[in-house]
């Protein structure tokens, strides 16, 4: 419990420091929010066009695809607002500036993808969280009591897949330097994320819900939230994920113990 | 004594991308991982997974997308792949980080134009994408002959290969564009990447600009990413013919001109204000 709370005053630091630098950059501010606005107009705007064409997308229709886009958008605000630093591991590793992450006051995964807190990506969550709610409002149930807590439940998901997802990548650039395999995983990953799981064919499906969990990022909260899949069925992903997240952030940890840079 | 003659600037400026185009070269394949990650797997999956969203649409045989059919959506999707790979990349350039960490003054005490070494880095760019596309198609023709597109005719496939190349050129010059503009703000890759996201949009990376609303797709027609992918992509296939062709070429020498005269305007005015003290 003294270590969770440790962790939650760290986090608050990192989102003074954050806000302070934002009050410095504030084109980069304003750039960044058009940034992440012109993607979920992207999106948006693409699946609208195929739903001119077609009723339904792999059994999901035009307002469950929305449900789908506004878990999509609020899991990638939180990436951006909490694990940006993720991005710029493998050319960190490359240059060994990692040494000082053995002395800093918390667990290295924490402290290393926490630091780079986002304001701005706070003003696209408001936003994402603005069209999942839309998207909601025309779905039976789904803003009741009940189905808030579904809603937080499916969010939970989403943010915890989404950080083991960010730190297992990183993994691979321990073993091949300045290769920017996180970098490329994460490409790959955003595109498989980016459809309903349900039009990648049943092995891939598989793939996709269990040892590269991609799908919690967006399809699985959502079909749990639409009542495509049952409570047990979201309890079951939901145990195998934490545990595949606390199995990732354990070989991390192994991972960085054989670390070495010339100053280290 | 000829060593000693004058050397007419262009045949400077050439000699100098010669260069530069070796070294960009021998940089881009210096990192063996890297190279496979970044040059031979750049721009292919969006196209790619996008096969599987169309095969969910046009799962029975007389749906249709804008006129598309699944097997003729599918030889878009692969050129259109194909084609965004050729089109320069927004990481290819790193001009932005020269400018904020002052590298740049060195480049203008010495006695070469800067833009010909970007120049080096587009030629070795297309060099490079264009051999990985070729073993691309070769492998493709080989395992999956029945997806693989085939050019409607011999001239329809240069005429394509033509528009991808004025196309990649223009975005060589966004590229420049958005590099520059780090002479006035912190930061810049925001920038990249939304105009990265907007291109494939309007480029009909995902979705081709002919299966869009009429309204849209009118105006992306005048737009260059258009005639970069989707109409090389249609025009490859037969669905577009040789005076859509000298359409695009038209509107893409627009874009060249407009473009370049911009880069020239705003790199002098960023130079004017640039200081790199200690660089």
């Amino acid at each position: 419990m003294n270590a969770l709370l440790h962790h939650l005053r760290l986090a608050r630091e990192f989102a003074r420091v954050g806000v302070i630098r934002k009050s410095q950059f504030r084109v980069e501010f304003l750039t960044q929010v058009v940034m992440d606005t012109a993607w979920y107009l992207v999106h948006i705007a693409t699946f609208e066009i195929l739903f001119a064409h077609t009723d339904s997308l792999a059994g999901w229709s035009r307002a469950e695809v929305r449900v789908f886009l506004g878990f999509l958008f609020l899991s990638d605000a939180f990436w951006m607002i909490w694990l940006g630093q993720c991005w710029h591991f493998g050319r960190e590793l490359k240059d060994g500036v990692l040494d000082s992450l053995r002395l800093r006051p918390g667990a290295p995964v924490f402290v290393y993808f926490f630091q780079r807190f986002s304001l701005e990506a706070c003003i696209n969550g408001a936003m994402a969280l603005g069209w999942l709610l839309f998207a909601l409002w025309d779905i039976p149930g789904a803003l009741a009591p009940l189905g808030l807590l579904k809603l937080a439940w499916a969010l939970t998901l989403a943010f915890w897949a989404r950080t083991a997802l960010s730190v297992g990548f990183t993994i691979a650039e321990f073993r091949a330097v300045n290769s920017d395999l996180s970098n490329l995983a994460w490409e790959v990953t955003m595109t498989l994320a980016d459809r309903p799981v349900d039009v990648f064919p049943l092995r891939m499906r598989q793939l996709l819900t269990s040892l590269v969990p991609v799908a919690a990022l967006s399809s699985l909260p959502a079909a749990f939230v639409l009542g495509r899949i049952s409570a047990l069925e979201a309890a079951a992903h939901s145990a195998w994920i934490f545990a595949l997240g606390l199995g990732v952030f354990a070989w991390w940890r192994r991972s960085f113990r054989h670390y070495a840079s010339a100053l280290g | 004594m000829s060593s000693l003659a004058p050397v007419h600037p262009l045949v400077r400026d050439l000699r100098l991308l010669g260069v530069a185009f070796g070294y960009e070269l021998r940089k881009v394949t210096a990192w063996r991982a890297g190279f496979v990650v970044r040059e031979l797997m750049r721009s292919l999956w969006r196209p790619l997974v996008m096969i599987f969203v169309y095969r969910a649409i046009l799962a029975t045989p007389d749906a249709r997308v804008g006129g598309f059919d699944f097997p003729t959506m599918v030889a878009y999707l692969i050129l259109a792949a194909s084609f965004e790979k050729l089109l320069f990349h927004q990481r290819g350039l790193d001009l932005a980080d020269q400018i904020f960490q002052g590298y740049v003054t060195k480049y203008l005490t010495m006695p070469v134009r800067f833009f010909v070494l970007a120049l080096g880095r587009f030629v070795q760019h297309v060099a490079v994408q264009a051999s990985v596309v070729a073993i691309l198609w070769i492998a493709g023709w080989a395992l999956f002959p029945q997806w693989w597109p085939r050019p409607a005719s011999a001239s329809a496939a240069l005429q394509a290969f033509g528009l991808v190349l004025l196309g990649s050129y223009c975005a060589f010059l966004v590229c420049f564009l958005v590099n520059v503009l780090a002479f006035w703000l912190e930061v810049v890759w925001t920038l990249s990447a939304m105009a990265s996201f907007v291109f494939s949009f309007a480029a009909g990376v995902l979705v081709p600009v002919s299966a869009m609303p009429d309204g849209l797709a009118g105006t992306l027609r005048w737009l260059f990413p258009y005639w970069a992918v989707s109409a090389p992509g249609e025009l490859f296939l037969g669905r577009l013919g040789t005076p859509d062709f000298v359409r695009g070429v038209l509107v893409l020498l627009a874009w060249i001109v407009a473009l370049e005269l911009l880069r020239q305007f705003l790199w002098r005015r960023g130079l004017r204000r640039h200081v790199g003290a200690g660089a």
